[in-house]
């Protein structure tokens, strides 16, 4: 594996947790290790660990790492599924009731993998803070020290910050099949506190600061948006506060910002994960399965840029006892999801050492290409919400249940305005009617407009009156079309040939299909490939010049029958043949628009597809006509004179083999 | 004295290990189904039948006829799993948070298979634990085939006829030699941890082949089949003590 440069990440890491480690063991197993191309690993730095570190074995575990030419990731910041304790948090936070965080429906936010169940604390609460910021200057102390005393040590190493227990303040109890439903967020008493004193700030904002827009806002109706906007900002504000914490001593600490999911540890997975203390049942793959495809959809952003997205599979949870074609599956669809978006997936050490040398064999080879970027995840549609582990529009219909089901891995959920800047290739942007429209937000979105994309906003979206101006200004400026495709409604031309689409409409009123088939449409966003088992999940990664990798995955206990269906002609071949030998292969293609394929239980089948998009079919086009001509050159030589052969020296003189 | 700390990771490959390739074949088990109701409705559903994935959100009359004709399905009420959730938070380590667990946990509608125990467990927490001491510790060892990476020591330490702490035990402080010599990684532990503790070495196929066939039902054959590799010296005992060889004995011919 190759070691990552400054903010850059290996798409798959090892997890060695140093702590948990004899000393005795642990150069045997980073040896072992070393000697199986692994020259990077990545660990957790436990709180509780870090702050009674008498042995110092976080030192030696360094030494030790660079002592054998490898490099680290540290990941600091308190998370879910370490191996530790109350994964990693010191005893003494838990003395006071009032620490713990609660859920929307004030119960309490249990992480239950082992070494213990615990409730997570809130982040918000004084103690907390006051606990959290010693543990940071300690830290900061220690990497301080490094980069004073050794140099190439701290050299090697790569600190990770990450969101934290935030989105794990959810409630397990949720019927539908998203497990982000509903309001999430810590509802404890001191985040409370907060709350109110962050909406009291609110109030007093230029454009909420008329009588008429105080009193509109300080309603019921309105504290789902506020509280969903709120715990967005906590987030936020905590990334920043550890950011700035770890700034101090340690000058020039490769800092990475991540968003780290735990499946295992997820609130959705609460009631199995605890059903398997008691019964023998065997683990929710399928929950397990979502989770990867909720999770890899969300992008978080901190300080502009956007966070890595990381995913961890624990060997405490129901991941060690799924079959190894379950392990299988998930791992190298985690790999694809968040490998394709520059993230990575962190897998134990002693999971990695139980995995077949084939299958290992593959993953390094889907790895390698994720590392040069020959495989990307594309975002072709962003949606606007104002709290990303959040889902709730109240009784407005919401575009993001919609567009996932039809854009899938291409579209992205995110809740800052950074997200606009940042992707560029990006032209269609929904905004989601839980969000709150200020001047100041309809001109951001103004600008994205004047850059030739198109947004899409239900005029039912809260607003301000300063906001509701602007968005009226649109249409008495310039005459608006009136659309009636699917839902009636109104598209504003922007003079730099970006544009509005004005929606205000409901559920019951639209043909959800016909009318985001049209909006697509108006974007130029192609759906290259429909698959026709629901079944069946299909991930596109994006190769370059009309190429792209499908992998098609059947989570399901039956082997599927599945009908890929293209938006035009394409080439398609086997994806790891070509990827292993780094060939091109074209001419083991097969050319139709639609392809048959069966899909066993638990299996992932990986195409290489060529001829997408306009450059694609010209590539296809030009590809297919070279290959007629030489064969009938071929023809015409082996008639005219006797003895040719194409597997002769002439022929391959001639450039024809 | 000494914490030993509880490694769940290697716990669980020590007493519950599985046969490389063994796994997949887990697939082909009875289909059992869990569902989870919050006001008559399905709430969330565990389940090897793809097909009972489509109620969540539906009546719960609507899966009990497809529960029923299954032998292993059950329904569980949110409410009740809640609650001994927040009992569990009140035990501080994972055996004694298992433990509320299992008393709190209870099917409204059908039934499940519990979780499989260990054999070693299941006859230290259950009769012996009643004539062993009330704090002692079970050593063991793996000498022959290895998987790469996987440890050859594991150290159990029970209290009160329960499971208290586990893990691969530190011997940085024992000489290469003296590790070598069963007995006197006995000793050293004992004075470590200050209890008593025994022995085991043996190779690691035959545990996993007793640990397999316990798992699969085949209760008194383990004990038959540990009973035989004791007199035929494939399982040492460090010390040899006549009561515990006695105590194997009994369990092989009496069930005891």
């Amino acid at each position: 594996m190759v070691r990552p440069e400054k903010t850059v990440i290996y798409p798959l890491q090892v997890l060695v947790n140093y702590w948990a480690t004899k000393p005795a063991k642990l150069g045997i197993k980073l040896n072992l290790l070393r000697r199986q191309g692994i020259s990077h690993v990545a660990t957790f730095v436990p709180w509780q660990a870090a702050e009674a570190d008498v042995t110092h074995s976080l030192h030696r575990f360094l030494q030790a790492i660079v002592d054998r030419g490898m490099t680290v990731s540290l990941i600091v910041t308190p998370e879910v599924g370490v191996d530790h304790l109350n994964s990693g948090l010191p005893k003494d936070l838990f003395s006071k009731p009032d620490i713990l965080a609660k859920n929307s429906d004030e119960s309490l936010a249990i992480s239950a993998l082992p070494p213990n169940f615990f409730a997570l604390p809130s982040l918000e609460s004084p103690e907390f803070q006051k606990r959290y910021q010693q543990y940071l200057v300690r830290l900061d102390g220690i990497l301080g020290d490094l980069a004073r005393t050794q140099p190439k040590l701290f050299e090697s190493i790569q600190v990770i910050l990450t969101g934290s227990f935030w989105k794990y303040y959810r409630s397990p109890q949720t019927m539908s099949d998203d497990s982000f439903n509903g309001v999430s967020g810590d509802c404890s008493l001191s985040s409370e506190l907060a709350y109110r004193h962050y909406r009291d700030g609110l109030f007093l904002q230029k454009d909420c600061n008329s009588q008429l827009s105080t009193s509109k806002f300080k309603t019921q109706e309105f504290e789902p948006i506020h509280r969903q906007a709120y715990a967005q900002y906590a987030e936020e504000s905590f990334r920043l506060r550890t950011l700035r914490a770890l700034r101090k001593k340690a000058l020039g600490l490769n800092l990475l910002q991540a968003e780290l999911f735990t499946p295992e540890a997820d609130p959705a997975y609460l009631y199995s994960q605890t059903l398997q203390y008691v019964t023998a049942i065997r683990p929710d793959f399928p929950t397990l399965d979502r989770l990867i495809t909720e999770s890899c959809i969300r992008q978080s952003y901190v300080e502009e840029q956007q966070t890595t997205p990381l995913l961890h599979w624990t060997s405490l949870g129901g991941f060690a006892d799924l079959s190894d074609s379950e392990k299988q599956f998930l791992l190298l669809k985690s790999l694809l999801l968040f490998g394709g978006e520059g993230g990575s997936v962190l897998l134990d050490e002693s999971e990695w050492l139980e995995l077949s040398p084939h299958f290992k064999n593959r993953l390094e080879v889907f790895s390698r290409t994720l590392s040069h970027q020959e495989l990307k995840r594309e975002t072709r549609a962003l949606c606007l919400v104002p709290h990303l582990w959040s889902n709730n529009t109240g009784k407005k219909a919401s575009f993001w249940s919609k567009i996932k089901t039809v854009l899938g891995s291409h579209a992205r959920l995110v809740s800052s305005f950074d997200a606009l800047d940042s992707q560029k290739e990006c032209s269609l942007l929904f905004v989601e009617p839980s969000f709150l429209l200020t001047s100041d937000r309809v001109q951001k979105v103004q600008k994205w407009v004047d850059q030739g994309k198109t947004a899409v906003i239900n005029l039912q979206t809260p607003m301000t009156d300063a906001a509701r101006d602007l968005v009226n200004k649109l249409t008495t400026n310039a005459k608006p079309l009136q659309i009636t495709l699917g839902a009636h409604y109104q598209i504003v031309q922007s003079e730099q040939a970006g544009q509005w689409v004005l929606w205000d409409g409901n559920d019951q009123s639209t043909d959800w299909q016909r009318f985001l088939n049209s909006i697509l449409g108006l974007s130029k966003i192609h759906r290259d490939v429909r698959w026709s088992d629901p079944h069946a999940d299909l991930v596109q990664l994006d190769r370059g010049g009309g190429k792209a990798g499908v992998f098609v995955f059947n989570g399901t206990r039956k082997t599927l029958a599945v009908e890929l269906t293209f938006e035009y002609e394409v080439g398609i071949g086997d994806l790891a043949t070509i990827l292993s030998e780094k060939t091109h292969a074209s001419e083991d293609e097969a050319h139709a628009k639609k392809f048959e394929i069966e899909v066993p239980p638990c299996g992932v089948l990986p195409f290489a597809v060529s001829g997408l998009g306009e450059e694609g079919r010209e590539k296809l086009e030009a590809e297919k006509t070279s290959g007629l001509t030489l064969r009938h050159a071929e023809s015409a030589a082996t008639s005219e004179l006797s003895g040719f052969s194409m597997a002769d020296d002439m022929g391959k003189e001639l450039g024809v083999i | 004295m000494m914490e030993l700390g509880q490694d769940w990771i290697h716990f669980k490959k020590f007493l519950h290990p599985k046969k490389r390739g063994a796994k997949s074949q887990d697939l082909k088990k009875a289909r059992a189904s869990i569902v989870i109701q919050n006001q008559n409705r399905v709430m969330q559903v565990i389940s090897e039948t793809d097909e009972i994935y489509t109620k969540v959100g539906a009546p719960l009359s609507e899966v009990l006829s497809q529960l029923t004709s299954e032998k292993k399905g059950a329904v569980i009420d949110r409410e009740s799993l809640d609650r001994a959730l927040t009992l569990a938070l009140k035990g501080d380590r994972i055996f004694q948070q298992m433990e509320i667990l299992k008393k709190e946990i209870k099917p409204i509608q059908g039934k499940w298979e519990s979780l499989p125990q260990s054999f070693l467990l299941k006859s230290l927490e259950g009769l012996w634990g009643k004539v062993l001491p009330s704090q002692f510790g079970v050593y063991l060892r793996f000498e022959g085939n290895r998987e790469e990476g996987s440890s050859r020591d594991f150290l159990i330490l029970f209290k009160r006829g329960r499971v208290d702490q586990f893990d691969d035990p530190d011997l940085s402080s024992v000489s290469q030699d003296r590790q070598k010599d069963p007995e006197q990684v006995i000793k050293v532990l004992k004075e470590r941890y200050g209890v008593p503790v025994q022995g085991f070495v043996m190779d690691r196929l035959d545990w996993v082949e007793w640990c397999g066939r316990f798992e699969n039902g085949d209760h008194r054959a383990v004990w038959k089949l540990i009973a035989k590799a004791l007199r035929q010296n494939r399982v040492q005992l460090a010390p040899f003590r006549w009561s515990v060889a006695s105590m194997i004995g009994a369990r092989a011919v009496f069930g005891l």
